[in-house]
């Protein structure tokens, strides 16, 4: 790995650490959540996993067939962890189990939208393949 | 599916990183082919098979009648 794409890792990280300390400053000291330091908190994050795993935080440029592969199942496999991740979400902040209790009903709209966004995208792109 | 490229690759007294490099891939990407762990797709398998100068028939073992 050259100096500049260590240079780009390490400040990365400084800023990455940063929007963490921040949110966690503002939440212990004056109880308050800082929802834009949380979303740049993620966006730091992604970028570090990034780096970490292709070496450059806007992820591989020229990637070869199984970086491709690796790529492409790694975004199946996330799309069902986000889709359990959203259920787990739901359930623990609402604190109920019956989902006619629940009172949250964007996330309740996401959760409902992670069961069919797949089918909808598969329906879609197969019409590509058909005559 | 299996394949023979390690042994054909022995034989023609290429590294894996050599291989990789006229292929145009990564060496991870032939040592992962060669422990079976992905399959390539079809302009790698030829670039393969013309790099080691063998038929496709030579490189790859189809398991049963081709199925995986």
């Amino acid at each position: 790995m050259d100096k500049s794409k260590k240079l780009v890792g390490i400040i990365v990280l400084i800023v990455f650490c940063t929007f963490v300390s921040y949110t966690l400053y503002k939440w212990l000291r004056f109880g308050t959540i800082d929802g834009g330091s949380i979303i740049f908190s993620f966006i730091a994050l992604s970028y570090l996993l990034n780096w970490l795993n292709w070496g450059d935080h806007n992820g591989a440029k020229d990637k070869d067939e199984l970086e491709r592969h690796i790529e492409t199942q790694s975004a199946k496999v996330g799309y069902y962890v986000l889709m359990i991740m959203a259920c787990l979400i739901l359930f623990i902040s609402e604190g109920v189990s019956n989902l006619n209790d629940m009172k949250n009903y964007p996330l309740l709209l996401v959760v409902g939208l992670t069961f069919v966004t797949s089918p909808i995208i598969e329906f879609i792109y197969s019409r590509k393949f058909k005559n | 599916m299996k394949n023979n490229i390690k042994e054909l690759r022995e034989q023609c007294n290429i590294s894996q990183g050599k291989l990789a490099e006229r292929c145009d891939v990564t060496r991870q990407t032939i040592n992962a082919i060669e422990n079976n762990k992905y399959d390539p797709s079809l302009k790698l398998a030829f670039d393969i098979a013309r790099v080691l100068g063998v038929t496709m028939e030579e490189l790859f073992i189809p398991y049963g009648n081709g199925e995986k």
